[in-house]
């Protein structure tokens, strides 16, 4: 069954109306590599690895929340989890040459499920109960923002009355979407909790990325429209894959004030702005100030080269997907 | 070191893990997951857990390798002034 989104671009222009917390993070960091990700879709080999290993993670989680909020026991919920995660992984077959899978494979996704059940056994953190009786764990938001891209408002778009601007179409606003991973209340305040997988220690070298953060601010912001309650921040909550040592679980929490995300908001209208500039100029230039952050943007390789042979290293290194296969913030999971 | 009660496991949950999903009982459930929770205890002691089945393999065998080599004189450096 085909559940096609719609895309995520205004009809007939490479400008995006509809973004999420990847896409945002890929434009704020580098117009050149929101390009070759969004607009031309390219995606290094090894990037599915990781995303199958996180989403099948995930998934996992998710199925042991919606047992437990059912009142199914805690050995039954896992129990429940790991057999569904074993049928949809059955089919996975992860390319053992590649440097992901030493750490991203079948194994190791079954261990770290059930050492994170195990773990938190007996979780201080309460999934939130939505009103409609199921466990607040992977919302789905999207919600429109007050204003659109500015190529809408033309001549032969609007209408002049009497000094009344009337739009003959009416105009796309902006949508921020998303899918919050939980969210849960703890010592009487509620928050958004995010999983994150990673092979690095979570220290406090690991957290302090998460503050200032384009992510967990959008989550913070998401979760007050969309549950109309006060959302203190987000619980990041790391695990670390590790081949040997034990597998290893933190959270941390990260705050965002109504002031901040404010200030976010109105930086937001200011980056929305210049990717409408990029797409109507059909040019999206590189920051170069940004290709060594988090280990070395995975475009540094191509970037590097005379523009003339780029493509060269793109259709070596690279994966081009389908428009339909493309990331899509309106998606749904 | 792992102990032999450990290793038969391992082969018990290598058959485990080749069947198909669907025809996966409750008793095989528990046995997967008993398994995970072993391998988490071994881990905390230090016990380098045995390759599972799936994993790559190294490329190179060391120990076989190595075992076919003969000690060889020292390399000297021998520098003349110019």
């Amino acid at each position: 069954m085909n559940d096609m989104p719609a895309s995520p671009f205004l009809p007939g222009t490479k400008i995006q109306y509809a973004w999420d917390s990847t896409s945002l993070n890929d434009l704020k960091t580098c117009p050149r590599k929101y390009q070759y990700t969004m607009i031309d879709g390219w995606v290094p080999k090894e990037e599915s690895i990781h995303l199958r290993f996180g989403q099948e993670y995930h998934a996992a989680i998710q199925d042991f929340e919606n047992s437990r909020a059912k009142g199914q026991s805690f050995d039954d919920a896992v129990r429940y989890a790991v057999w569904n995660l074993l049928i949809r992984i059955k089919d996975w077959d992860p390319d053992p040459t590649l440097r992901a899978f030493q750490h991203k494979n079948k194994d190791q996704l079954l261990h770290l499920v059930v050492c994170y059940f195990d773990e938190y056994r007996n979780d201080p953190y309460e999934t939130l109960i939505l009103e409609n009786g199921l466990p607040a764990v992977e919302l789905t938001f999207k919600f429109q923002l007050d204003f659109g891209p500015a190529q809408q408002v033309t001549a032969d778009k609007v209408a002049l009355n009497a000094g009344n601007i009337t739009y003959l179409q009416e105009p796309q606003q902006y949508l921020l979407c998303g899918h919050l991973d939980r969210v849960v209340t703890f010592q009487g305040d509620t928050y958004v909790l995010d999983h994150k997988t990673t092979t690095t220690t979570p220290s406090d070298y690991y957290f302090a990325q998460y503050s200032p953060n384009n992510q967990m601010t959008l989550y913070t912001f998401a979760g007050k429209v969309i549950l109309d309650t006060v959302i203190s921040g987000v619980v990041v909550e790391a695990a670390q894959v590790t081949n040997e040592k034990p597998m290893k679980f933190v959270r941390r929490p990260t705050y965002r004030s109504d002031e901040v995300i404010d200030e976010w908001l109105d930086d937001l209208e200011y980056h929305l702005a210049n990717a409408e500039a990029f797409a109507q100029a059909n040019y999206w230039p590189m920051n170069d100030t940004a290709c060594g952050n988090y280990g070395g943007c995975k475009f540094r390789e191509v970037c590097s080269r005379p523009a003339a042979v780029r493509d060269r290293f793109l259709k070596s290194d690279f994966i081009q997907l389908a428009p339909e296969e493309r990331w899509n913030p309106l998606r749904s999971r | 070191m792992i102990s032999t009660a450990s290793e038969d496991n391992f082969n018990d949950i290598d058959e485990l893990m080749a069947l198909d999903p669907l025809e996966l009982s409750q008793q095989n459930l528990d046995r997967i997951i008993a398994y995970q929770r072993k391998h988490r205890l071994l881990r905390e002691q230090g016990v380098k857990p045995k390759k599972a089945s799936g994993e790559a393999k190294p490329a190179v065998d060391l120990s076989e390798l190595l075992a076919g080599l003969k000690p060889t004189q020292k390399p000297t450096i021998s520098a003349r002034r110019r």
